[in-house]
C-alpha cells in the first residue's frame, strides 16, 4: 500500500509482470450503499475514460493497463517522484517552474475541453522527465467557461489554504502557464472571480 | 479574568460569562421564533434582539453571581451574521463597555463556534467541520489563521435544511424536524451529488428534493435529502484529512447536533485513523459562551477595539480573521 487515500487505496504491484498501480475505490460504509455504489462505478470509468484521452493530448499521465469496473478499480503505470504540494511545503529551485507546469497542464486539458474537477497539488507529480497529472475521478468533459473557472477556483482555493506563503509567486506562475496555452484565459479567470464572490461571504481580494 | 459574552448574530440573542479557565458562570439565551414557513426576517429578529437584550443581559450577570462591576471585559458578535440583528449586539457591548469603561473585544462568529468547540472536546489540531446555518465549511488552523480545505459554493447544508423545511410549511430552523423525519424514509432516491474539487454545491439538491415531493413521500425525500448532502460532507471532510494528515475531527455548528451526521462521521474517522470530536448539543448552536470564551482569548492575546469603533461586519470570512493565541 502506498497510500491510503480519502477515496481510494493505492497499492502497489505487478500487472503482467511490470510494476503498476492498483487504485481501488473501496466501498464508504458511511454513505448510503446505493448511492456509494453509484459514485464509484461512475467515477472508476470517467477516470479511466478521461485519463486516456490526456494521454492522446499528449499530456503526461499514467498509462492504464486495466479496469475493472465491478471491483471499482483501475489498474495503471506507477509514477515516481515528488508530488507538487511536496515541491510547495519545501521550496526548491524548480518549485515555480512547476507550477509554470501546472497552468500549462490545466490550459491544455481546458483547450480541448477536458475539466480536471480536482486539480490539488498532490495530484500533480514531478520527476525527470516532467509533471505528471493525476487522478481524473472528477473530471468530464465541458466547453462551458463556468466549469473550467471552478479548476481555477480550486487551484487557488488550495494554493492559499495549504501554501499560503507562497501563494502569490505560485499562483503568479500559474497564470503565467496557463493564459500562454488557453486562448479565452482571461475570461475564465475572470469568471472564477465571480463564482468566489457567489460564495458564503465575502472573498479577501484575489490577484485575478 | 471575568468575560461578558454577547451573541446576535442570527435568531438568538443570548449573553454569558465565563472566566480564564473556560468555566460557565451563566449562559442565557432567547431565539426569535419566525412564523410557520418564513425564514428569519432580519428587521424582525432584530427587534425581538432589542426588546429581549436588557433581560437577557442582566439574568447573565445576575446567575454568574457577580456583579457588572467585575466584569473584566466585554466581548460581542462582530459578524458574519444578519445586519440588523449584529447591530443590537454591538450597541448593547458598546454602550456598556462605555458606561462601566470596560475594554471592548470583537469576535468573529465562526472563530467562536470553533473555540468553544475546541474548549468543550479538548480536541488540539483538529480539522473542523462548520455547519450551520451560516456556514458549511471544512477547516484547519495553519499559519496564524482557520483556512478552507473545502466549503459550499451556494447556500450551507442548514439554508438547505431550512428552505426545504419552509417549503413544506415547517418554521426555521428546520433541521430538528428533517433529522426527525429522514430517520422515517426507506427509500433512496438519487439527488443532485455534487462535489467539486473539495467544495460542495446544495442548490440542485434543494430544487430537485422540492419536485420529488410530487411523487414521492415527504418521509423518503428528507431522507435522500439529507443521505446526500451529508455524504457530500463527509467525501470531502474524508478528503481534507487525508490531504492534510492530521488526526482530530472537529464538528462545530448546529448542525453538529444532528445524530445520523455524527454517525458518518465516526465511520468516515474510522477509515482515516482519526478522532472525533462533537460538543455537546447545548453548546453546538449559537450561544453566548462561543463569544465569551473567544473574547477571553482576544483579550489575553491584547485584542481590544474603542467603542466608538465597534462596527459589524456581515461578511466577515473566516480566514480574515487573524488568532494570535493559536500559534
Amino acid at each position: 500500500m502506498i497510500k491510503r487515500g480519502a477515496e481510494a487505496d493505492i497499492i502497489l504491484g505487478r500487472w503482467m509482470g511490470i510494476r503498476a498501480v492498483y487504485k481501488r475505490r473501496k466501498p464508504r460504509p458511511y454513505m448510503f450503499p446505493m448511492l456509494d455504489d453509484q459514485l464509484r462505478r461512475h467515477r472508476t470509468v470517467r477516470e479511466a475514460e478521461l485519463l486516456c484521452r490526456a494521454r492522446e493530448k499528449g499530456l503526461l499521465t499514467p498509462a492504464i493497463y486495466f479496469v475493472d469496473v465491478e471491483n471499482s478499480t483501475i489498474t495503471m503505470q506507477y509514477v515516481h517522484g515528488d508530488t507538487l504540494k511536496s515541491l510547495l511545503n519545501n521550496p526548491e529551485d524548480r518549485t515555480l517552474k512547476a507550477m509554470e507546469d501546472m497552468g500549462r497542464i490545466l490550459g491544455s486539458l481546458h483547450s480541448v475541453d477536458i475539466v480536471h474537477g480536482d486539480p490539488t497539488t498532490s495530484n500533480f507529480i514531478i520527476n525527470s522527465e516532467g509533471l505528471y497529472i493525476l487522478d481524473f475521478g472528477l473530471s468530464y468533459i465541458s466547453r462551458d467557461i463556468e466549469d473550467k473557472a471552478v479548476d481555477i477556483h480550486l487551484v487557488r482555493e488550495v494554493l492559499y489554504s495549504a501554501h499560503p506563503s507562497l501563494y502569490d509567486a505560485a499562483y503568479e506562475y500559474f497564470l503565467k502557464g496557463y493564459e500562454e496555452i488557453v486562448k479565452n484565459a482571461s475570461a475564465i479567470i475572470e469568471r472564477s472571480g465571480e463564482i468566489e464572490k457567489r460564495g458564503r461571504y465575502s472573498r479577501r481580494e484575489w490577484i485575478v | 479574568m471575568l468575560v461578558l459574552g454577547i451573541e446576535s448574530t442570527a435568531h438568538t440573542f443570548a449573553a454569558a460569562v465565563l472566566n480564564e479557565s473556560g468555566v460557565i458562570l451563566s449562559d442565557v439565551r432567547n431565539s426569535y421564533r419566525a412564523p410557520s414557513g418564513s425564514g428569519i426576517h432580519p428587521r424582525e429578529a432584530s427587534r425581538h434582539h432589542a426588546d429581549v437584550a436588557p433581560h437577557v443581559i442582566k439574568e447573565a450577570i445576575e446567575k454568574s453571581g457577580i456583579s457588572i462591576k467585575d466584569i473584566d471585559a466585554i466581548a460581542y458578535s462582530a459578524g458574519p451574521g444578519l445586519g440588523p440583528c449584529l447591530r443590537v449586539g454591538a450597541i448593547v457591548a458598546r454602550t456598556l463597555a462605555s458606561y462601566y469603561s470596560k475594554p471592548l473585544t470583537p469576535v468573529n462568529h465562526a472563530v467562536g463556534h470553533i473555540e468553544l468547540a475546541s474548549l468543550l472536546t479538548s480536541s488540539k489540531d483538529p480539522i473542523c467541520i462548520l455547519v450551520s446555518g451560516g456556514h458549511t465549511a471544512i477547516v484547519a488552523f495553519s499559519q496564524g489563521r482557520w483556512r478552507f480545505f473545502g466549503e459550499t459554493l451556494d447556500i450551507t447544508i442548514g439554508q438547505l435544511f431550512d428552505q426545504f423545511g419552509r417549503y413544506v410549511g415547517l418554521s426555521s430552523p428546520c433541521g430538528p424536524v428533517i433529522e426527525e423525519l429522514a430517520s422515517k424514509g426507506t427509500k433512496y432516491i438519487q439527488v443532485p451529488y455534487t462535489v467539486k474539487g473539495n467544495d460542495m454545491s446544495f442548490s440542485g439538491t434543494l430544487t430537485h428534493s422540492k419536485r420529488l415531493l410530487k411523487s414521492y413521500t415527504l418521509e423518503d425525500v428528507a431522507f435522500s435529502l439529507q443521505e446526500t448532502a451529508f455524504a457530500m460532507l463527509c467525501e470531502t471532510a474524508e478528503r481534507a484529512l487525508a490531504f492534510t494528515e492530521k488526526d482530530e475531527l472537529l464538528v462545530a455548528g448546529g448542525v453538529a447536533a444532528n445524530k445520523r451526521l455524527a454517525e458518518m462521521l465516526e465511520a468516515v474517522c474510522k477509515r482515516q485513523g482519526a478522532r472525533l470530536y462533537i460538543p455537546p448539543i447545548k453548546y453546538s448552536g449559537d450561544c453566548g459562551p462561543q463569544i465569551a470564551w473567544t473574547g477571553i482569548r482576544q483579550i489575553q492575546a491584547g485584542i481590544t477595539i474603542r467603542p466608538e469603533d465597534a462596527f459589524v461586519r456581515q461578511s466577515w470570512r473566516l480566514d480574515q480573521v487573524i488568532t494570535p493565541w493559536r500559534y
